[in-house]
């Protein structure tokens, strides 16, 4: 089954195909080459998507080789997102739907996160633990089986990324911050300062890193410019521990609560190798199998909508015409924090 | 806005929540607030309490990389993130004005970088450090 897949739901218009299962084509029109496209593009009162939505799809089905007529179902994007930028990329699809009479399917943005593992790792088992670890999400799911989730963990205010990056520009780092914090701490010392592990009062399995942040920008203001010139490596190393530490521990918490033994983690903070080093001591303490999705599929992409939709369609899943965009969409009702 | 309210200094997270809580009946729909203030200075931790006397029971995080957060609590609330997106174009293509109407509430961190696009009627909040932990929280008549 040849299925499309179109993500539209924050500031990235994104076209994929997955063939079965796997993707085939997977294109994301970044910020950056949309400033290449800027200098072209002059209608400023146009819509962000709606200004690329018909090029990109046209270069996704283009990569893989297959035309409009070819594709048996579309997998779109529904919320949470943006309003303006979610309706774009669903009405695109309901539109296609309707010409080419072939049913679509509405996913959750976060529902994609979850299923990207799949298109790296398609033998992965139901159920699975998923660590979700982007510049806007860091939470620990529970997959039951499609459509069954339950978040046992979750932020109540900075995710993790966003605490790599604004930690990044009280050091003095460059944008993105994640991999500048990498880099200097790898010649750093994670054990000399002393950064406040996160605690989260009524959900002791919760995240938390506005404090730490905080905790942050008060000690580089304590120390001297001579101190901070001489070990900046040792406190970017401590900073990035001490998330690195929260992150596992309370993964380590959710394995043990679950006796889940496989476990995906996805998002833009997987890449940094200390967090892989330390997870792979976890994998092997714990006994457990621990799946990275390639960072192509980490990041905002329409390949894990496909196979989201894919996985979903397999169950005979569909959404009807009238299905709405929903800016504040959940996985579930019972989200905690 | 109703008036009465001008601002405070807090002591720890915990009472810049409950000001947040405070700052919540002087709200009406339709307002707009540009929250300006560095990093760390309790914007995200005053929106929190904002929403909780808004009655809002879920979670409230960072827009930073979502952009825009919507909560439906007493009034629906838009909050806004400008500290990863400054590029003014890209705002008004992803719908900003959208945002900015008579029933919605908006509030917008990072708030001065996009200043130029804001209703003539916004209210300025301004966040400071006093000491750690500590923070001032007021607002601004210009």
């Amino acid at each position: 089954m040849l299925i499309l897949g179109i993500e539209s739901s924050c500031d990235e218009t994104a076209g994929a195909v997955c063939k079965n299962g796997e993707i085939i084509s997977n294109v994301v029109l970044s910020q950056v080459i949309h400033k290449q496209f800027g200098g072209v593009v002059p209608e400023i009162a146009s819509r962000e998507h709606d200004s690329q939505i018909t090029s990109i799809i046209q270069k996704t089905l283009d990569e893989a080789n297959i035309t409009l007529s070819d594709i048996e179902a579309i997998a779109v994007t529904y919320g949470a997102g943006l309003m303006g930028a979610l309706l774009v990329g669903l009405n695109y699809a309901k539109g296609l739907s309707i010409a080419l009479k072939i049913p679509f399917i509405g996913v959750n943005h976060l529902e994609g996160h979850l299923y990207a593992s799949f298109i790296s790792f398609p033998n992965m088992k139901y159920p699975y633990l998923c660590l979700l670890v982007t510049g806007g999400h860091t939470q620990i799911w529970e997959v039951q089986s499609p459509g069954n989730y339950v978040l046992h963990s979750t932020t109540i205010d900075d995710a993790a990324g966003e605490a790599f990056d604004k930690g990044a520009r009280i050091l003095g780092l460059d944008y993105p911050g994640g991999p500048e914090i990498e880099k200097i701490a790898q010649n750093g010392d994670p054990e000399k300062y002393n950064f406040p592990i996160p605690k989260v009062k009524n959900n002791p399995l919760n995240f938390s890193f506005s404090g730490l942040k905080t905790a942050l920008l008060y000690k580089f203001r304590e120390l001297s410019q001579d101190e901070i010139k001489t070990n900046k490596r040792d406190i970017a190393a401590s900073y990035q521990e001490t998330i690195l530490n929260t992150l596992l521990r309370q993964l380590a918490n959710v394995i043990t609560l679950t006796g889940i033994k496989q476990i995906s983690i996805v998002g833009g903070v997987a890449a940094n190798k200390r967090f892989r080093e330390k997870a792979d001591i976890l994998r092997d303490n714990s006994n457990t199998e621990i799946y990275f999705p390639t960072a192509e599929y980490c990041t905002d992409n329409a390949a894990m909508i496909a196979v989201a939709g894919y996985e979903k369609l397999k169950e005979g899943v569909y959404s009807p015409l009238s299905l709405k965009a929903n800016p504040n969409l959940a996985l579930n009702d019972g989200a905690i924090g | 806005m109703k008036s009465g309210w001008s601002g405070a200094i807090t002591m720890d997270v915990e009472e810049t929540i409950k000001l947040g809580e405070q700052f919540a009946d002087f709200i009406e729909r339709g307002d707009v607030f540009a929250f300006v203030g560095e990093l760390a200075s309790g914007k995200t931790t005053f929106i929190k309490g904002i929403l909780k006397g808004l009655d809002f029971k879920k979670s409230v995080t960072s827009p930073t990389f979502t952009l825009v957060n919507e909560y439906d609590a007493k009034f629906p609330v838009i909050h806004i993130d400008c500290y990863r997106e400054d590029e003014l174009e890209r705002w008004i293509k992803l719908g900003l004005n959208d945002y900015f109407s008579d029933e919605n509430i908006v509030i917008i961190e990072w708030a001065d970088k996009m200043q130029s696009l804001l209703p003539d009627n916004t209210f300025q909040v301004h966040f400071s450090h006093k000491s750690l932990n500590s923070r001032e929280i007021i607002l601004s008549t210009t």
